[in-house]
């Protein structure tokens, strides 16, 4: 047995950001919140909810069809937010008491891409939530509209249907085949990515996970407060009133510009236009936390 | 070139607001390439924090060290460095071979060279039969000869071991000491810290001891052991008439095998250096 050279050792003076470390930490994190197996508790309580949901028969096709949307929109919205809070709290305390991180940092690899990697992990992982999710929701959805569509025809065909019918089989349509269904889904995906970078920048200083999921609980509950500090903070006459009111919107995240789930129930259009610029607003959000927390992380002692 | 320098290497813990620990007292230590070191001293006394220091895990609160001339706070400094920690701990959920080949992918060591160098790993810490075996599942010495197996992923030129032998059996113990013995022939460099002071006293070249944070004593292993002012005499094939006189008469009617300076153990001059130190 010999220990040879892996490669030829050659001096390096520098060592550049690696995306392939960063893939490295991601793809672990994502094994390690599957191995887990938490995940398949929360995603059973999801088909669970949206499976039941097809069964709520109501008066009328309009109110079945919203209840649908409604309890899966909102099992997509709670599932995704608990996953990234409860989920991201999680990674860097287990890290710190296994000690895996000394073993990680003390390889040639950057603290920020140690953070980032846990950060893509995560979102990668939500993205897979979401999408399976997503499916069972459209899945239940058809499977309504087929029989919703059928009980509509009382066994005619759709070319022999009378105009009211065809108008009733068009409203169910415009329900199940709602563009804005995907839109709303895009954006609480936009809003469970902002939470796992939030968490992680929480947990770059928290002590535990139970710290950082109280505080992520507590912002996500003050989140209503920046939507109204966002809207009055240029009315007000003071100064003071001004600048308390800006630094509320920026320390909480506006949060409920990407839960459409009560718009797109009530009917509402959601304009392309919106979706760009809340995502751009996610987008910027997500990335000016996560530098923080990779500031504070780099000077962090372990 | 040092493998490893420190200078006036320092470190407080603040423990509550007002009350700090001096876990290292300004420490210079200069640990030269291709050497096997030995770092002891009771618990507490400062070892896994000068480890610590030298990867760059804690800042130092004063002075500074460097790996083969290269500041511990930047991260090109650990491109040939290799730790296993004290009572280590891995990803749970991985498997032997998957976290060999995690911290080797995190090296950039890719492909058939990193299956290559997993089996040949996993062959030399003994784990080839469990490498399909969780790590939940590992006992404290599987652990131990794992986290020993990752820090050699990427064939490293410095090693620190931070109490290697801790929970191992006595065999796997003596796979380590001769494995240290390999490394060293191969010229790496091996920092140990160990409460085995035998396997120490066999396979360290030089070993400091430090006590409260501070080096209360370095050398040379086999000049620190040996006495140099008395004188040792193996002889055989006395007669009994001869041996009543044995200091005059050795050299004429018994053959002599060999004349050196007595050594204690290392364990003497331990307990010389810092017997009874409590722990604070
Ligand atoms: N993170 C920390 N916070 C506070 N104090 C610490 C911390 N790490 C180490 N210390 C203190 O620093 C001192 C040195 O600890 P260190 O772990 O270096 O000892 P050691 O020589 O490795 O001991 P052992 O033989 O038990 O492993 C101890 O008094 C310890 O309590
Ligand atoms: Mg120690």
């Amino acid at each position: 047995m010999s220990l040879e050279a892996v490669q030829p050792m050659q001096e390096q003076d520098s060592l550049s950001f690696s995306p392939a470390r960063v893939w490295v930490i991601a793809t672990n994190t994502m094994t390690e919140v599957i191995r887990q197996k938490v995940l398949y508790v929360f995603i059973l309580f999801g088909l669970a909810l949206c499976g039941a949901s097809s069964f709520f028969t109501q008066f009328s096709f309009n109110e079945e069809l919203k209840s649908i949307i409604d309890t899966c929109l909102a099992a997509i919205k709670l599932l995704t937010a608990l996953i990234a809070v409860v989920g991201t709290a999680m990674l860097l305390p287990s890290e710190i008491e296994n000690r895996t991180i000394y073993t990680i940092l003390t390889k040639p690899v950057y603290r920020i891409e140690f953070l980032l990697g846990k950060v893509a992990g995560m979102s990668l992982l939500l993205f897979f939530v979401t999408i399976v999710m997503s499916v069972l929701f459209g899945a239940v959805l058809l499977l309504d509209e087929k029989a919703l569509v059928s009980h509509a025809l009382q066994g005619t065909s759709l070319l022999q249907a009378s105009d009211p019918v065809k108008q009733t089989i068009n409203a169910i349509y415009a329900q199940t085949r709602n563009p804005n269904l995907i839109k709303a889904i895009f954006l609480l995906y936009a809003q469970a990515v902002l939470l796992v970078s939030m968490t992680m920048m929480v947990s770059t200083f928290a002590t535990s996970s139970l710290f950082s999921i109280i505080i992520m609980l507590v912002i996500y509950m003050c989140a209503p407060l920046a939507t109204i500090a966002n809207e009055v903070w240029k009315s007000q006459p003071s100064i003071l009133g001004r600048v308390g009111l800006m630094f509320i919107s920026f320390c909480i995240p506006d949060l409920s510009s990407m839960t459409l789930v009560d718009d797109v129930v009530a009917g509402k259009h959601v304009l392309m236009s919106y979706v760009l610029s809340t995502t751009g607003y996610a987008a910027l959000y997500t990335l000016v936390v996560f530098a923080l927390g990779a500031f504070i992380f780099q000077e962090k002692e372990l | 070139m040092y493998a490893v320098e420190t200078k006036d290497l320092t470190k407080h813990f603040r423990i509550g607001l007002k009350r700090k620990v001096i876990a290292l007292d300004h420490l210079n230590l200069k640990i030269n390439e291709g050497e096997v070191y030995g770092l002891l001293g009771p618990n507490g006394s400062g070892k896994s924090t000068t480890l610590k220091l030298i990867l760059g895990l804690h800042q130092p609160t004063e002075g500074e060290a460097t790996v083969f001339g290269r500041s511990s706070e930047t991260v090109v400094s650990r491109l040939h460095v290799g730790l296993l920690p004290e009572n280590p701990y891995f990803y749970r959920y991985l498997n032997g071979e998957e976290t060999l080949r995690f911290y080797g992918k995190l090296c950039r060591v890719t492909g058939p060279a990193l299956e290559r160098k997993i089996d040949e790993i996993l062959e030399l810490v003994g784990l080839s039969q469990s490498r399909h075996r969780r790590l939940a599942g590992y006992s404290k010495g599987m652990l131990q000869r794992i986290g020993l197996g990752q820090a050699m992923i990427h064939d490293p030129k410095l090693l620190l071991l931070d109490e290697p032998t801790a929970g191992v059996d006595p065999e796997g113990s003596i796979d380590i000491r001769n494995l240290i013995i390999k490394l060293k022939k191969m010229g790496k460099t091996v920092i140990l810290c160990s409460h085995l002071l035998s396997q120490v006293q066999d396979v360290c070249d030089r070993i400091s001891i430090l006590r409260y944070g501070k080096k209360v004593l370095e050398g040379n292993v086999k000049e620190l052991l040996s006495k140099k002012d008395q004188f040792q005499f193996i002889a055989s094939g006395l007669s009994e008439q001869d041996k009543r006189a044995v200091e005059e008469l050795i050299s004429r009617s018994g053959k002599l095998e060999s004349t050196s300076h007595p050594t204690s153990t290392l364990e003497d001059l331990y307990m010389e250096s810092v017997g009874g130190t409590k722990i604070i």
